[in-house]
C-alpha cells in the first residue's frame, strides 16, 4: 500500500473523519496541553510532570500528546502510553492513539523532532487527530528555510491491528511527495502491545529503571525493538542519506536485537556499565532475561522453583551477589597480603636472630 | 586417493546461484557455501534461487566479504585451529564494517559470522567506562545530569 494513498488530514482535523482511528471531532484549541520551551526555561519541571496525568495524556477522545525536550522524555511517554489500562471496549476509542503516542516516544528517542502540520515547524505537540505526522531532524530545521525534508508516518488501522507506514516526504502542504525507497512498514497487534484489563500475566519488577509499579515490561521491550528495529532506525538512515547528513551512530542503528544479541556475550559487569551510556541502552540493558543469563553465567543458576513467581528482578540479584562476593575476595586479599607481611616479618627477625648469634 | 574420487564423483557441475547486491554487483556462490545461509537455504528450497537473488541491504563491498567467509567455511579439511585464525583475521576490520556484517548476517541468517562478529563488538565493549563506549561508537546522545547521577547511584557495583 503507498501511503501517499492515504489522506493526510495533518492540517485540517476536519478531514480526519475519513481515518478509522478518529472516533470523533473537537476543537482544536481545547485539548492543546502546553510544556512549551516557556515552562522548561524557567526550569519548573512540575509542571512537565502535571501536564502528564492520565487524564491528561489521553483525554476523552484521545487526542493529546505531550512533546517535551526533557531528554528522558520518550521513556516515560511510552511508559505512560504502554501502561494505560484498557478494556476491550476502550481499544476501539482510544488503543489507536495509545499506539500512535508510544510509536512517538521512540521516534523521538531516535533523535526526530515532530512537525507541526500547518506550520511545519518543530512541534511542542502532536495534537491533531491525524492519522499521519512528520518528523524531521534537528540539523534539518536548523539549515532549511521553510520546509525542512522530513519523514511522514502513516497510520492505519484494521481491527486491533494498527499498521504503520513510514516513508521519505517533503512536506509541503499536505502532500507529501516520496522522495525514494519503498515504505517501511510495522504491524502492531493492539490487543498485543497495550495493556489489557484483567492481562496480568506478563508482569515483572523492574526497579533498576526508575519503574517503581508491575507492569508488562516484556511486551515493552519487545514494541519498543519493534518500531525502532523497523520504523525508527532505517527511517532515521533513510533521512541522513537522502539529504546528505552524516549518517547516525553505527552502534544506534543498529536493530535492538542485535545490540541484544552483541550483549548477551558481556560479562554482567560491563553490562551494567553499558547500561550507563545513553537512555536508549539503560532500557535495553534491563531486560530480565538478559539479566538473568547473566546471572547463571556468573553465580550458577538459582532454584527453578524460585523462578516460577516470574517476579525476581534478576539484575538486582545479580548486583547482590556481586557486592557479595566482592567483598569476601577483598577479604580473602587482605589476609593473604597480611599473611604475606607476616611472614616476611617473622623471616628478618629469624635473620636478625642469626647475625646477632 | 579418497580425494580423487570424491572430485570425481558429481557428474555434474557445481550448483552455482548468483547474488546481487544493493549497488548491483553480483556475485557467484557455490550452493553448498550458500546453505550456511539459512534465508538463502529457504530460497533454494523453494526453488527460488535459479535467478539472481537481489539483496538490497547489502552493499558489494560487504557481500564480497560474506561470500568469502560462506566458502571459508564450506571448505572441506580446514582444521578448527586455521579457520579460528583465520576468522580473527576476517573481523581484525573497522568496527563500522563489523555492524556491516552483524546486520548482513542477521539478514542472511547466518548464525556462525553472526556469533563471531557480534563477539568481537562485545569484546570491544568489555572493560570500558561508558564514557569510553559514548566515544568508540560516537553516541552523543548523554543523560541529563540528575538521570546520569541516577543511574550512576544504580549501578555503583560495577565501578568499584
Amino acid at each position: 500500500m503507498d501511503p501517499g494513498d492515504c489522506p493526510d488530514s495533518g492540517g485540517r482535523p476536519e478531514g480526519a473523519a475519513d481515518s478509522e482511528m478518529t472516533t470523533d471531532s473537537f476543537p482544536e484549541d481545547a485539548q492543546k496541553v502546553d510544556t512549551s520551551e516557556s515552562a522548561e526555561g524557567q526550569g519548573d519541571s512540575s509542571s512537565a510532570r502535571v501536564d502528564l496525568d492520565d487524564d491528561d495524556i489521553l483525554t476523552a477522545d484521545g487526542s493529546v500528546v505531550v512533546v517535551g525536550s526533557k531528554s528522558s522524555e520518550p521513556y516515560f511517554l511510552f511508559k505512560r502510553a504502554l501502561t494505560q489500562r484498557v478494556s476491550k471496549e476502550e481499544l476501539g476509542t482510544y488503543g489507536g492513539k495509545l499506539i500512535v503516542i508510544a510509536v512517538h516516544a521512540v521516534m523521538q528517542e531516535s533523535g526526530f523532532i515532530a512537525l507541526d502540520p500547518v506550520t511545519e515547524m518543530p512541534a511542542d505537540r502532536l495534537c491533531r487527530n491525524s492519522v499521519s505526522f512528520r518528523y524531521s531532524l534537528p540539523e534539518l530545521v536548523a539549515r532549511s528555510l521553510n520546509t525542512p525534508e522530513c519523514v511522514l508516518l502513516t497510520y492505519k488501522r484494521l481491527g486491533h491491528f494498527v499498521t504503520v507506514y513510514g516513508s521519505l516526504a517533503k512536506a509541503k502542504w499536505g502532500l507529501p511527495r516520496i522522495l525514494a525507497g519503498s515504505p517501511e512498514v510495522c504491524c502492531l497487534d493492539m490487543r498485543r502491545y497495550l495493556w489489557m484489563k484483567g492481562d496480568d500475566d506478563d508482569m515483572e519488577a523492574n526497579e533498576d529503571v526508575g519503574f517503581s509499579s508491575s507492569y508488562p515490561v516484556k511486551k515493552m521491550l519487545e514494541f519498543w525493538k519493534i518500531v525502532k528495529g523497523r520504523l525508527a532506525s532505517p527511517l532515521l538512515l533513510d533521512l541522513t542519506e537522502g539529504t546528505g547528513l552524516s549518517p547516525p551512530s553505527y552502534f544506534t542503528y543498529l536493530p535492538p536485537e542485535l545490540k541484544l544479541k552483541i550483549f548477551e556475550s558481556l560479562p554482567g559487569i560491563d553490562l551494567a556499565r553499558v547500561g550507563c551510556v545513553c537512555s536508549e541502552l539503560r532500557y535495553l540493558t534491563s531486560s530480565n532475561d538478559l539479566w538473568k543469563q547473566k546471572y547463571a553465567d556468573e553465580f550458577g543458576s538459582k532454584p527453578v522453583y524460585l523462578d516460577l513467581f516470574r517476579r525476581i528482578n534478576w539484575k538486582q540479584n545479580f548486583a547482590r551477589q556481586w557486592k557479595k562476593r566482592e567483598k569476601r575476595r577483598r577479604r580473602q586479599r587482605r589476609s593473604l597480603h597480611r599473611d604475606i607481611f607476616l611472614s616476611r616479618a617473622r623471616r628478618l627477625r629469624l635473620a636478625r636472630a642469626e647475625r646477632l648469634e | 586417493m579418497s580425494s580423487s574420487s570424491s572430485s570425481s564423483l558429481p557428474p555434474c557441475p557445481k550448483k552455482m546461484i548468483t547474488l546481487k547486491s544493493s549497488d548491483g554487483e553480483t556475485f557467484q556462490i557455490e550452493e553448498t557455501a550458500a546453505l550456511q545461509s539459512k534465508t538463502l537455504e529457504n530460497m533454494i528450497d523453494e526453488n527460488c534461487a535459479s535467478t539472481p537473488i537481489p539483496l538490497r541491504s547489502i552493499n558489494g563491498k560487504i557481500l564480497a566479504k560474506v561470500v568469502e567467509f560462506c566458502n571459508k567455511h564450506a571448505e572441506v579439511g580446514v582444521d578448527a585451529e586455521s579457520l579460528h585464525a583465520w576468522d580473527a583475521e576476517f573481523v581484525n576490520v573497522e568496527y563500522t564494517t563489523l555492524f556491516d556484517y552483524i546486520l548482513a548476517a542477521n539478514f542472511l541468517e547466518i548464525p556462525t559470522l553472526l556469533d563471531l562478529a557480534s563477539g568481537v563488538v562485545g569484546d570491544m565493549i568489555k572493560g570500558k567506562t561508558p564514557d569510553e563506549i559514548r566515544k568508540m561508537f560516537n553516541i552523543n546522545d548523554a543523560f541529563s545530569p540528575e538521570e546520569e547521577e541516577e543511574v550512576r547511584r544504580a549501578n555503583q557495583w560495577a565501578f568499584e
